[in-house]
């Protein structure tokens, strides 16, 4: 087929292979989403084909042929199912369930605040996902609202295997021309001082998304990427049972554990993390003691900046008076 | 001020490296023999995108430069240079729009010798060393996602050849219909070396070992081949680049006419261009 040869955007009605496609459904970074019809399996599936421009980029194929290899491997319920994948005209595509869903980002924007008993509910059952991935030596890396998908009877199905990595696969470099490298909302901090980071990167993602959940809001916010990374690395997220008195403070405190910014002071692994989840009322409060400023020392760095900023630029003004009236007193 | 002739030597080589398929590098290195315009031009471009695209955007990309450069007689040294990234820009973006290639778009870091004076223009993150005094120190701004990190204080410099997101840019040829490149002057002494090289070279050699090289071997032609050496020893992973050029000399010039129109500018006038 010749749309697919020139790499164009396939049309709805063209089919290759067994499969029909019926509409276009997104354009990610690296890649276009179509919803088909598999004409052998009669089901509907989704269709990923890598765009173009990363063909010929043996780093960025190598990211998506990744993520071949790592769908084909998982089956798990809280996992988006990679039922096969191929080439036709040497141009390599995946594809995986067609899940009837909402995005957990449509989910928070149109719910949340989202009452605790539900988000604990929809957490456990993507961290099972996430154990199951860990104990196949998966690591998501890249965990967001975006990335969940949510059915309508509630099953969370996790996707985007794309920054996934195996344990012990080597490292990949790709020239991104990007003028960012996606949000850093969902950043952990070992991620922002550019490690790979392991299951532990995974669990401080599912708490930025849990207090995310919880308040409508991810816990550090600012003006650009590097504002956010900052507080990343050196800030504290705001208690949330300050934020929410009807947040107790056993999940308050879970959720801190999630986002210690030292890996070593989070639950180890997502087993830990399930067990807490299924009896919070076992969680760690005497965390919540260490997070004294509530207001969060993120912001409080911020202001100190912004206060140092503005003597910076009051002295460099003052100084540049004073030259202007002492050349105005040589120039005549 | 006086006026001086730069005597230079210089060697250059670009190679496709272990991992990559294609060399989408390209570099430029001045006709020492027959030179253009008054000064010299030496210059690299890291080129990407799919296919065969990078490779493109960066030949294309040193093309406009140097073509639009030696076009570009009247105009003051830093905007005949900035027009020729522009120039350069527009080409590649308009070449990617007509191709429908999806992106693709190149670093440039170009370096001009005029007397003894250094004109940088810098967009991305090819490199810029001066190895002065057994002393390598970099003369560009890594235009990066993790540059920017390190200038802020955000992370250490030692994190910024192994962090993950080492190559994500925050600039490049080709991409939007502007670009704002970095410009720079650096007066240049007798025996200084300077290297143009794209990240596929210094991600895997440290600043000392730059110098370490020049002090091994001082013919340009072995140092650029060492160092593309070294790179691949190192386990580069990308296309690796290097252009070297060494102030042998730096002659006075005899007549002085061509230094009138310097005496006139005093520090007041560099202040004011300064603050303007």
């Amino acid at each position: 087929m010749n749309a697919i040869i020139a790499g164009n955007m396939l049309q709805i009605g063209d089919q290759f292979e067994q499969y029909q496609i019926q509409a276009h459904m997104a354009q990610g970074g690296m890649s276009d989403v179509y919803r088909a019809f598999d004409l052998v399996n009669r089901r509907e599936v989704v269709i990923k084909i890598p765009d173009q421009s990363m063909l010929g980029d043996p780093a960025q194929f190598e990211r998506f042929q990744r993520e071949l290899d790592v769908m084909k491997t998982l089956d798990h319920p809280s996992i988006l199912k990679g039922l096969g994948s191929g080439k036709f005209n040497r141009i390599p595509y995946l594809v995986t369930q067609f899940v009837d869903s909402e995005s957990l980002r449509s989910l928070i924007d149109s719910e949340a605040p989202i009452e605790s008993e539900k988000v604990i509910l929809i957490i456990r059952k993507i961290a099972d996902g996430m154990a199951y991935c860990h104990k196949n030596n998966v690591i998501h890396r890249d965990l967001k609202p975006e990335n969940i998908l949510i059915t309508t009877d509630g099953q969370p199905v996790i996707m985007d295997f794309g920054l996934a990595l195996t344990k012990g696969s080597h490292r990949v470099t790709y020239s991104n021309l990007s003028a960012t490298m996606g949000t850093p909302d969902y950043m952990s901090p070992e991620q922002v001082e550019g490690q790979r980071g392991d299951q532990r990167t995974d669990i401080y993602a599912l708490g930025i998304i849990m207090y995310e959940m919880l308040t409508g809001k991810t816990p550090y916010t600012g003006d650009s990427n590097m504002a956010i990374m900052a507080q990343h690395l050196n800030g504290t997220a705001p208690r949330l049972d300050k934020f929410n008195p009807s947040i107790s403070l056993q999940l308050a405190a879970l959720v801190a554990t999630c986002l210690a910014r030292n890996p070593n002071d989070r639950y180890k692994d997502m087993e830990s993390l399930i067990n807490i989840l299924d009896h919070p009322e076992s969680a760690d409060v005497t965390i919540l003691d260490k997070l004294k400023n509530s207001g969060g020392s993120g912001s409080s760095l911020m202001q100190l900046q912004a206060v140092r900023g503005f003597l910076i630029g009051a002295g460099i003004l003052g100084a540049l008076i004073i030259l202007a009236l002492f050349l105005q007193q040589f120039g005549r | 001020m006086k006026n001086y002739i730069p005597i230079i030597e210089s060697g250059g080589l670009s190679v496709v490296g272990p991992v990559r398929e294609d060399n989408q590098d390209s570099i430029h290195l001045a006709d020492l023999e027959h030179p253009i315009g008054p000064g010299l031009l030496f210059a690299v471009a890291d080129g990407m995108g799919g296919y065969a695209h990078g490779g493109l955007a960066s030949t294309l990309a040193l093309e406009s430069f140097t073509s639009n450069l030696s076009q570009n007689s009247r105009s003051s040294i830093p905007k005949a240079l900035r027009s020729g990234v522009e120039s350069a820009n527009l080409q590649v973006y308009q070449k990617t729009q007509q191709l429908g290639a999806g992106r693709m778009g190149t670093t440039l870091t170009a370096a001009y010798v005029l007397g003894n004076i250094l004109y940088l223009a810098h967009v991305g993150d090819s490199r810029a060393y001066l190895i002065r005094n057994k002393r390598a120190t970099c003369l560009s701004a890594d235009h990066t996602t993790v540059g920017d990190m390190v200038r802020s204080k955000l992370l250490s410099p030692d994190k910024i050849r192994t962090h993950a997101q080492r190559s994500v840019l925050t600039k490049a040829i080709g991409i939007g219909l502007f670009v704002q490149p970095d410009i720079s002057e650096h007066r240049l002494q007798e025996d200084d070396y300077l290297i143009l090289c794209s990240d596929g070279v210094w991600s895997v050699i440290q600043d000392e070992d730059f110098a370490r090289v020049v002090s091994d071997v001082s013919s340009t032609e072995s140092i650029s081949q060492r160092l593309v050496d070294l790179a691949i020893q190192n386990e580069t992973d990308d296309n690796a680049s290097v252009v070297v050029f060494h102030i042998n000399k730096l002659v006075p010039a005899s007549s002085d006419h061509a230094s009138h129109n310097k005496k006139s500018t005093g520090w007041f006038e560099n202040l004011r261009k300064l603050v303007s």
